[in-house]
């Protein structure tokens, strides 16, 4: 006789034995709450579990989720006096940060580049959009396999160096109408840009030279005209009038670290789980899975940030006009409250939204894991026929192909035995994901 | 303010700003600051640092683009609920509830009310000294620096002098709540907690039965028929003994430190005229302040150096690098408490003086300049001016000393060194 499952009153389980929310909203905040305020500031609030420089240190570098968890877990809202900043660390915080606006704004990497003579990013411009999907859906298959086939000659690869890194480079090159014997320097160029967004005063100059390089170089390329006999970003651009100043400012805010980050970081999550990749590997479906979750489990791009358009109250904080916060990614896809053993990779997770979220960070009432440079969630409901799909879809689809055509095209993927490998920042604040993943590859 | 096109130098790594290294040297980063970076923008820890003389100069005065409070005063929210102090006027910014509470209580520091408490000072100084003049060595700041400012501070507030130690303990704790780290916070609430406690029936019976000590007439003092609430002066009381205590007593240890190491050749003309003591602390106050930095917000964008510092950002004002500049000082790195290029008589809050000469930017300038600063000057020349005249043929015990430093960043505090031994004949 078949015994009735008692009925476990902290969850919510939907059809097909999907939990669909671990709790009924609480008065501990666990539900979902874009706008409420839930406590007032409380009085000899202490913070002695954790020091700010804690989150500046190397060894949150490499492994930032101690720290993060001690947030999440203490100081939801932490005012960190030393970086002159808050962080939000709770997924239901977080989101809800991302979904007001009308208080809290983003600032693009214009302003933190600080490089003169930027133009318009137009990246959000249709005919550009439509040219980027059309080149992620139908160039990845070829670029990848072009690679593969020159990583093959060698016995030993780096996966996260000559892989992950590389690939996305290639695409945007491709997208750029930049050719091979350009590809080369463009990727340097355009990774020192990239780089130059960050605190570092070093790679801030280096960052702003580099962007005047490929504002030459693009410059260049539109006076020449080689973009009339081609069908991509560029041609797109310059169509619509665009300058080489704007080519670079479209290019400075395209996102490269979730696709590069990524596909590393979901390598490092499956050779370090030989099981996990079996399962992985099994089918595309799966490994689309394994790619979701490692955006949940390990995000490249840890945090975010937002800026306070007013003085505010949240989180039982006054939050003060302009005040920065930091909305981490790391912390919030690691919340109990949201995710089952939120430390563990669990390829076929069932608490995770399984597709793009849409309006909102949350699907079938399930959360999705944050993934920050792939922008917030779509606001339309559905795809409609006259928009191309969202980046978050495409650059999924992209990064699960490329790894798929890997898997395929060779036999016995493992990493090189007496190696070590591991997740870590370049500087405090950059992408946290592998930079070392020695592979043998063989021909399949 | 200047708009001179800046050469820029080597780059700063922004790190540099938490190291040890820098708490203890800041002044080679301050030049550089001040020569290729006069704005920089830090962006590891989200501000912006000014750090020439007319710079810092300029923002101390310019009440309408920095303001002092991080919120709006006149929102609906109940202040100094999380200062480790309690409410006071810190946490007012520009507004008219600072200048209500600030004209309250800032006539009792100056003018007839100050010489009122001299004689006292004198009275504690001499009775510090007593306590060790016969051992002919002193540990300058354990057993004397520390001691005399809250001995002051508790006669003035008319405080049980028996409880002068426990006094102590908490402007420590107190100090050290303004650090970043979190269980430094706690330690402060808990001496502000206690001495609330300590200080709540004695503001209540002060009240309503006054006598001639400070804390009775801060509780009566009234502007426009406005007095202080039971809050407020608790609030106050906590900022006296932090800010007027702690920073005396590094002033003084500090004044002394230079005279034993940075200029031992003139220790004998201090020590020969009392009236020098003034000069000492105007020098001290320039060349290494006991502090080094005051922080704003700005209130609209303010462009300078062909740079733009936007709206509601964090600015520095680094004040030990302005009182450096060789824009406004000679030699600035050499301490000479007879340089004719520095104001070296009382200050004051437009920091305009009839000699001409420059002052100092160590007790800010402007509507938040230092409330005590006439007491400080007075407590620190009188106490040094002391100890100079009972002492004979003193001198650093030890040759070699690691010098001033500021505390870690996790902790609030003030620049002093950690020990001043000093020698002398019986």
């Amino acid at each position: 006789m078949k015994v009735k499952e008692a009925k476990d009153p902290t969850k919510i389980v939907g059809k097909n034995g999907v939990v669909l929310r671990k709790s009924n909203y609480d008065s501990e905040g666990s539900g979902y709450r874009t706008y409420e305020v839930y406590q007032r500031e409380r009085v000899g609030e202490s913070t002695e579990k954790i020091k700010p420089s804690q989150l500046i240190s190397d060894s949150f570098r490499f492994d930032p989720y101690p720290s993060l968890e001690i947030l999440r877990e203490n100081y939801p809202c932490y005012r960190d006096w030393l970086s002159n900043c808050y962080w939000i660390t709770r997924y239901n915080d977080v989101t809800s940060i991302f979904s007001d606006d009308a208080n809290f704004e983003t600032r693009s990497k214009n302003h933190f580049l600080r490089a003169e003579g930027l133009g318009k990013d137009m990246g959000s411009e249709l005919p550009v959009l439509f040219a980027q999907e059309k080149s992620f859906d139908e160039d990845t298959s070829r670029i990848t396999s072009k690679l593969i086939e020159e990583l093959l000659t060698n016995r030993t690869v780096d996966l996260a160096t000559d892989f992950a890194a590389v690939l996305p480079l290639k695409i945007l090159a491709e997208q750029y109408g930049v050719s091979d014997e350009e590809s080369s320097q463009f990727g340097h160029r355009y990774w020192r840009m990239q780089r130059g967004t960050s605190w570092d005063p070093r790679l801030q100059m280096d960052g702003k030279n580099a962007a005047q390089e490929l504002l030459d170089f693009f410059a260049g390329k539109i006076r020449s005209g080689e973009h009339k006999d081609m069908e991509n970003c560029l041609s797109a651009m310059v169509a619509l009038g665009a300058k080489g100043k704007d080519v670079v400012a479209t290019l400075l805010n395209t996102d490269h670290e979730t696709m590069h980050g990524a596909l590393s970081n979901l390598w490092f999550n499956m050779l370090t789980s030989p099981d996990k990749f079996e399962k992985a590997r099994s089918s595309k479906r799966m490994l689309k899975l394994a790619y979701l979750e490692t955006l949940r489990h390990s995000p490249p791009v840890l945090s975010a940030e937002r800026f306070a358009l007013r003085e505010i109250e949240r989180f039982g904080r006054l939050i003060p006009e302009g005040a920065r916060l930091i909305c981490s990614a790391g912390a919030a896809n690691r919340d109990p409250r949201i995710f089952d053993n939120p430390e563990e990779f669990t390829v076929d997770r069932r608490d995770m939204c399984q597709r793009e979220p849409r309006g909102q960070y949350r699907a079938d009432g399930l959360a999705s894991g944050i993934a920050f440079a792939l922008g917030r969630p779509s606001i339309h409901p559905a795809v409609p026929e006259d928009r191309p799909r969202s980046m978050y879809a495409i650059i999924r689809d992209a990064s699960v192909s490329a790894s798929q055509i890997l898997i395929e095209s060779t036999r016995g993927i493992q990493l090189e035995k007496d190696e070590t490998v591991y997740l870590s920042c370049l500087t405090v604040g950059e992408m946290h994901t592998c930079w070392k993943l020695p592979v043998s590859l063989q021909a399949g | 303010m200047s708009e001179e096109t800046v050469e820029l130098g080597p780059e700063i790594d922004p790190r540099i700003f938490d190291s040890k290294e820098f708490q203890k040297d800041p002044f080679p980063i301050y030049k550089q600051l001040r020569d290729h970076h006069p704005i920089y923008h830090d962006r590891f820890h989200n501000r912006w640092i000014l750090s020439r003389y007319w710079d810092v100069d300029g923002a101390f005065q310019d009440n309408g683009s920095y303001d002092r409070a991080m919120y709006k005063a006149d929102g609906p929210y109940d202040f100094g609920s999380r200062h480790v102090f309690g409410p006071n006027i810190l946490e007012y910014g520009n507004s008219d509830e600072h200048r209500r509470l600030r004209n309250i209580v800032a006539g009792q520091f100056v003018g007839q009310k100050l010489q009122d408490f001299i004689p006292m000072i004198h009275q504690i100084s001499e009775e510090v000294i007593d306590r060790f003049i016969d051992s002919g060595e002193v540990e300058i700041i354990s057993q004397f620096a520390s001691q005399v400012p809250i001995r002051v501070i508790s006669n003035m507030l008319g405080l049980p002098r028996e409880d002068e130690d426990t006094f102590v303990t908490w402007y420590q704790d107190l100090i050290a709540g303004l650090g970043f780290g979190g269980e430094h916070l706690m330690r402060g609430l808990n001496a502000r907690n206690e001495m609330w406690d300590y200080i709540d029936p004695l503001i209540k019976k002060r009240s309503v039965d006054p006598g001639e000590d400070l804390l009775s007439r801060i509780c009566t003092a009234e502007i426009a028929g406005s007095r202080m609430s039971s809050d407020e002066v608790k609030g106050f009381v906590a900022l006296l003994l932090a800010a007027g205590g702690d920073t005396t007593e590094k002033a003084i240890a500090n004044m002394w430190y230079h005279l034993m190491y940075t200029r031992p050749d003139q220790m004998e003309l201090a020590l020969s005229n009392p009236d020098i003591w003034e000069n000492v602390f105007a020098e001290m106050m320039r060349f290494d302040p006991v502090v080094h930095a005051q922080f704003r917000y700005t209130t609209r964008e303010i462009p300078l150096y062909n740079d733009v510092i936007p709206e509601r950002a964090g600015v520095i004002l680094y004040l030990g690098a302005g009182n450096r500049d060789e824009r406004a000082f000679k030699n600035p790195d050499t301490f000479d408490i007879l340089r004719d290029d520095l104001h070296m008589g009382r200050e004051n809050r437009s920091g305009r003086y009839k000699d001409g000469k420059n002052g100092h930017l160590g007790f800010g300038i402007g509507q938040h300049f230092c409330m005590g600063y006439a007491m400080a000057r007075q407590e620190s020349a009188i106490a040094c001016s002391k100890l100079a005249a009972r002492v004979k043929k003193p001198r650093p015990k030890n040759m070699v000393h690691p010098g001033i430093s500021s505390p870690s960043i996790d902790s609030g505090g003030f620049r002093s060194p950690e020990e001043l031994i000093m020698e002398f004949d019986k």
